[in-house]
């Protein structure tokens, strides 16, 4: 401010001036405004100084916890996966099935925690349905419940809806259409005529239906589900992991591809020796 | 709680209260100032915390930042919505007070001082949420806004710890030296 002042000064008298004479006056102006400054340096300094240590400190922590993070231990430890939730792979003949037709192939294993009201989860499902089928036979998605019940209030009757029409072995059928029709119940406060209109759309016994979806061993098994992927460190849907390992969700079905192609080129190819009769293996045991 | 995380939390807990000391002295000088304007001690400190208050808001500000990304990043809190809105007001006072520190330019206040009493008001918004959880909610599945991470000594949550800096912040920018106002 004050050498703004000056400055103005300067200027003003500048016409009696010399160039040279302006240059010495605008030096020892710059002087003056330094020693002004200098008193003031010592805090500011003091004040640099701790903060880029904080910082410095700080940099430290958050590269050592990235280092921790990227351990495989941390990794492979922490992901368990209970036999819940619904399998879903489709057969060279793009049927619906829920086991490998061929014994010998090697599976390669997709785990979807997912909420039925979430429209990522929507947008991820035909990606899912069509890769099944660009790999049939080989890979296999299992389907476990994540609802997100404080900002999804469909969610959780959706997946009870699902589970009741899973009893009558038509869940990823109704899920099909649950994701299809999301923008028309998901808003709704009581969806249950809509899920009975699906339920009657997929031509589902519909007493038994709406008997099973007040089954409280299917809210709990959702539940369990849900739990299982808090502990397996799912913060949002749709989350995957790709045989037992958590995946970013891939931008698209060529990234799935490249994914799942990088898993089928690791596994040692023993597909072809098992094919004599006496060492017809167990297909369980195929799966790595 | 991992013990690392532990230590973030107890070292910013003491920084804050520290901080809540320096506020209420803070305002004790400001009130003296105005009431007693011929106190000579008073107007000592009053200068000279006029001449570095650009500094101080820097110091504040970045130890802020500091902390809410120890707690995001190291401690592996995740920040909720308000914590967001909070660290949207806060970021910028670093960064803007910084560069007026450098340049030696006093005007900071006219940025700090609205910025901070916005998030003023978010911070003390966060402190009900969290007093009253069930009146006001606010909930994410990831993180609640209402969900207390901690509360050492038995109140210095993190949005008490915003609040204590947008404070001091805040009363920093009473003290901004006249002249710089055009």
């Amino acid at each position: 401010m004050t050498r703004m002042l000056t400055c103005n000064i300067i200027e003003d008298m500048a016409e009696g001036l010399t160039k040279k004479q302006i240059k010495e006056l605008r030096k020892l102006e710059k002087l003056q405004s330094r020693n002004l400054e200098q008193k003031n340096n010592s805090v500011k300094w003091i004040a640099i100084a701790v903060v880029s240590a904080l910082f410095l400190v700080l940099f430290v922590g958050i590269v050592l916890v990235a280092k921790n993070k990227n351990t495989p231990a941390a990794n492979t430890g922490s992901t368990q996966f209970a036999d819940t939730g619904h399998v879903r792979m489709i057969t060279s003949k793009g049927e619906e099935a829920t086991a490998s037709a061929d014994p010998s192939a090697q599976i390669v294993s997709i785990v979807e925690y997912a909420d039925l009201q979430c429209p990522a989860c929507k947008t991820y499902h035909p990606i899912v349905k069509e890769l099944l089928a660009a790999y049939p036979d080989r890979v296999k998605l299992t389907f476990k419940h994540y609802p997100l019940v404080s900002i999804h209030p469909n969610a959780m009757p959706s997946a009870l809806a699902a589970e009741a029409a899973g009893k009558q072995n038509k869940f990823f059928e109704y899920i099909d259409m649950l994701y299809e029709k999301q923008e028309v119940w998901s808003a709704l406060p009581n969806p249950q005529a809509k899920f009975e209109e699906y339920a009657k759309a997929l031509s589902l016994d519909l007493e038994r239906f709406k008997k099973d979806q007040k089954d409280p061993s299917a809210e709990k098994s959702i539940n369990d589900q849900r739990e299982e992927g808090i502990s397996n460190g799912v913060t949002g849907t749709p989350t995957f992991y790709l045989e037992g390992e958590k995946i970013e969700s891939p931008v698209g079905i060529e990234e799935f591809k490249k994914l799942i192609d990088a898993k089928l080129k690791t596994a040692t190819p023993q597909n072809s020796e098992s094919t004599s009769p006496t060492s017809a293996p167990d297909p369980l045991q195929l799966q790595p | 709680m991992s013990p690392l995380a532990n230590s973030i939390v107890e070292i910013f807990s003491t920084l804050t209260l520290f901080g809540q000391g320096v506020a209420v002295f803070l305002l004790a000088i400001l009130i003296t100032k105005k009431f007693f304007p011929k106190e000579k001690n008073c107007q000592k400190i009053a200068k000279f915390i006029s001449e570095n208050y650009t500094t101080g808001i820097f110091f504040i500000s970045a130890v802020a930042t500091a902390g809410s990304l120890s707690f995001s990043e190291v401690a592996n809190f995740t920040p909720c919505k308000l914590c967001w809105f909070q660290r949207i007001a806060m970021y910028p006072i670093g960064l803007i007070s910084f560069v007026s520190m450098i340049k030696s330019d006093d005007g900071v206040k006219k940025y700090a001082l609205p910025l901070s009493l916005i998030g003023l008001v978010i911070a003390g918004y966060h402190i009900l949420v969290q007093t009253f959880p069930k009146a006001l909610e606010c909930s994410d599945e990831v993180a609640k806004c209402s969900a207390k991470e901690f509360a050492q000594y038995g109140y210095i949550t993190i949005p008490v710890m915003a609040f204590t800096a947008f404070l001091l912040i805040a009363l920093l920018a009473f003290f901004a030296p006249k002249t710089s106002k055009k």
